[in-house]
């Protein structure tokens, strides 16, 4: 069996770099696929803890089973988000989206 | 006796009654409220006399020094305190001699009165409103009488201060008398502000506002003797604003403002009759603490004298009795303080009697007086306008002539007993300078009444000159009866009539406190064991004396037509002027107003506009747009910023969830 250290050290970068990719990527679908990169870290998470603290049962798997529906609605939605952005804008450059402010 | 209730529930029902539908009766209103005020006061006088002949069959003999009495728990209103400490309020009624003397004199003196001004205040526009007014006056200072828990009896005093200020301003479209029921509330209020920190400092104390148990407590020693005469003290100074005691005494005087039949309720058997009866009904309270009683004896003292010397030089008629009713409850408020309870109190019970007929045979005159002077410009009020009215006006002559000498202490008439009374008192308790001060008040008393009496009712006619040199041209039209009998008349009877009626107990309500008469006063109204009262006849005659002294005086001085008063003012100039200008209260009030509180108030506006206003609340709306510009910048609207914000508050979150980073590990295992 994999120690769950191991396990931990690879979630871990994983999901640093999905923080690094919302954090410095400019083009929007590269920050939606980061955001998926940070999904299945916790997705991992689940999955390597459930079996460790309840052997024999399937409570972390269906966990990651929800993790990953709810991403695959999430990303539909931020796709369909983006392309509008695009009709309208001409750019998916987060830059270029900074309404959200005063 | 438990019907007693319904001695003040009666009138303020009528006052409801008239307020609510009468009001609504247009023209009729008038004389339905008239009828249902006397109807109500008529009712409270026949409670008066059902309790007062079933007292001495009811009322209890108990322990407490202040008689028998019964006493009556209404329902509880309210509920105040935390847990330990509740206090229940209930409206507790007592019915003992005290307040079962002051009852009779209320509902008696209020009826004739209230009859009296169905006369006085015929025409008025707001007859109904007057009536209204006094049914309420009526009720609250029943209340007063009969409550036998300070909050109730505070409740009804701020009410009777509240109808004698509307009653003071009835005329209110004149300034001085919208004036003068302003002054006479707020100088009340000055004493009732103490009255309350009075209360409040018993009630820290005692934790109710049950008289009994107040009582009980003060006499237990329960409560520290410090705290007792400070709350005495405050307590008097509510009594010594209701009875006009100096130096709470300058609105008595103006509140002549009101009509008559107003001055005579007010200043015999309601308000003024307030203070004197609190300090009766709270004695336990002033007599625990020989400072309390030494404060009471001094301010009833000074009164006395104080307000006689000012009245020798009034020419208003109504003033000289105002003055006259002042020095009078300084008597009443010096015999309780010197310890002498029952005469106190019974001079009290004569006095309203007497100084109500004096009020009612003032207004009988000033009512005749009107139309002569009406358009000449000169005082209907003024005695010096007056003159030779006894031929015009008998009844009223004689009426005022009886409750003069009553008041001068003439035997057998009403003032003399009760004078002797307190004479007595004043000797028995060793108090020299009061028993003094008495006898020269007695005479000062007994001169100005008779100067009043022979400038107004004989002598020459002077409000002739005013006929003749009137100018008829002035009145034409409104008043045509001016120009046909511009002469005097006697009221009419049902102005006469309460004179009347009145003159009897003027006379004969002494004769109850005759000693070893009867048992009378001494023994049914009284403060610790019966005293066997005696009649002392050096001091009877002493009292007599200076009565006769001051008559005689009058006489000399103003029976005849000599120059005597003009010659001794205008060789006193500055006594003279000191008199008639009242010891100049008035001014100092005036100054210390002008200069020390407007001060003050000058003091507090600059504080309030320069400091509180331009630094601190104009500060404020400046200070958060400042903030606001500054942290709105932090919204720059990039995704990646208010990510990183998140992140942050995530890990920060982790942080402190798992307890700190150095102990930083999973709980789980």
């Amino acid at each position: 069996m994999v120690p769950i250290e191991h396990i931990m050290v690879f979630t871990g970068a994983l999901f640093s770099i999905g923080v690094y990719g919302v954090m410095a990527r400019r083009n929007a679908v590269l920050v939606l696929m980061a955001i998926e990169l940070m999904l299945n870290a916790v997705a991992i998470n689940l999955v390597a803890f459930g079996t460790l603290v309840y052997p024999g049962q399937i409570n972390g798997m269906v966990f990651a089973i929800f993790v990953v529906t709810i991403a695959a609605a999430e990303l539909g939605l931020g796709l369909a988000i983006v392309l509008r952005v695009y009709r309208m804008r001409s750019s998916i450059n987060v830059d270029d989206i900074n309404l959200m402010r005063w | 006796m438990d019907y007693a209730w319904l001695a003040p529930v009666l009138p303020i029902s009528a006052f409801a009654l008239n307020v609510l539908i009468w009001r609504q009766m247009g023209a009729r209103k008038h004389a339905l409220s008239a009828l249902t005020t006397l109807a109500a006061i008529g009712g409270a006088f026949l409670v008066f006399l059902a309790v007062f002949s079933d007292a001495s069959a009811h009322l209890e003999e108990t322990a407490t020094s202040s008689g028998r009495h019964l006493i009556f728990e209404g329902t509880p209103w309210f509920t105040v305190g935390v847990s330990p400490h509740l206090y229940v309020f209930a409206p507790t009624l007592v019915v003992d001699w005290l307040s079962i003397m002051m009852l009779g004199v209320v509902t008696f003196l209020a009826f004739l009165i209230e009859f009296y001004a169905t006369g006085y205040m015929k025409g008025d526009s707001r007859y109904w409103w007057f009536f209204s007014v006094k049914a309420l006056f009526t009720a609250a200072m029943l209340g007063v009488v009969l409550s036998y828990n300070f909050l109730l009896m505070y409740i009804c005093w701020e009410l009777v201060g509240l109808c004698s200020f509307l009653l003071i301003g009835f005329w209110y479209s004149e300034r001085t008398n919208a004036e003068a029921a302003k002054k006479a509330f707020i100088t009340t209020r000055v004493g009732d502000v103490g009255f309350f920190i009075g209360l409040a400092l018993l009630f820290l104390k005692t934790r109710t506002f049950d008289m009994k148990e107040t009582f009980a407590a003060v006499e237990s020693g329960a409560i520290d003797p410090a705290t007792v005469t400070i709350a005495g003290i405050l307590i008097f100074l509510g009594a010594m604003g209701k009875s006009g005691q100096f130096p709470l005494h300058v609105w008595l005087p103006d509140a002549m403002a009101g009509p008559t039949p107003v001055s005579a309720l007010v200043h015999s058997a309601t308000m003024v009759a307030a203070g004197v009866y609190l300090v009766g009904r709270a004695y336990p309270i002033f007599h625990a603490s020989s400072t309390t009683m030494a404060v009471i004896t001094t301010v009833g003292t000074i009164t006395a004298i104080f307000a006689a010397t000012i009245a020798l030089t009034q020419r208003d008629i109504k003033r000289i009795l105002a003055y006259s009713t002042i020095s009078q409850l300084g008597y009443m408020i010096m015999a309780l303080g010197v310890g002498a309870y029952t005469a106190g109190l019974f001079h009290l019970f004569t006095h309203a009697f007497f100084k109500a007929l004096l009020f009612l045979g003032a207004g009988s005159v000033i009512h005749s007086m009107e139309p002569v002077l009406h358009g000449t410009g000169r005082n209907p009020n003024d005695i010096f306008n007056m003159g030779g009215l006894r031929k015009q006006m008998p009844v009223t002559f004689w009426t005022f002539l009886i409750a003069s000498l009553s008041l001068a202490g003439i035997a057998p008439l009403a003032g003399f007993w009760s004078k002797d009374a307190i004479l007595v008192g004043a000797y028995e308790a060793d108090a020299w300078l009061p028993l003094v001060v008495a006898l020269v008040t007695a005479f000062l008393t007994a001169f100005y009444m008779f100067r009043c009496i022979y400038l107004v009712f004989f002598g020459p006619a002077r409000w002739q000159v005013a006929t003749s040199t009137g100018d008829h041209h002035d009145n034409h039209s409104t008043n045509h009866d001016i120009g046909h009998h511009a002469v005097p008349h006697e009221s009419p009877w049902t102005m006469a009539l309460p004179l009347v009626l009145i003159c009897v107990p003027a006379i004969a309500a002494g004769w109850i406190g005759i000693p070893g008469f009867s048992e009378g006063f001494a023994e049914t109204v009284r403060f610790g064991p019966m005293i066997e009262e005696h009649i002392n006849l050096v001091l009877a005659g002493a009292g007599t004396l200076a009565g006769v002294l001051g008559i005689g005086l009058a006489t000399l001085m103003y029976l005849t037509p000599v120059s005597g008063p003009r010659l001794i003012s205008e060789s006193f100039p500055a006594v003279y002027k000191t008199l008639y200008n009242k010891y100049y209260v008035d001014e100092m009030y005036q100054w210390i107003i002008d200069h020390v509180v407007l001060a003050i108030a000058a003091m507090a506006a600059t504080v309030d506009r320069k400091i509180l206003n331009d630094r601190i609340v104009d500060w404020c709306g400046p200070f958060l747009q400042g903030a606001g510009a500054r942290v709105r910048l932090t919204t720059s609207g990039y995704i990646y910023h208010y990510a990183f914000g998140f992140i942050i508050g995530i890990m920060a979150i982790g942080v402190v969830m798992s307890g700190g980073i150095p102990d930083m590990r999973f709980a789980l295992w």
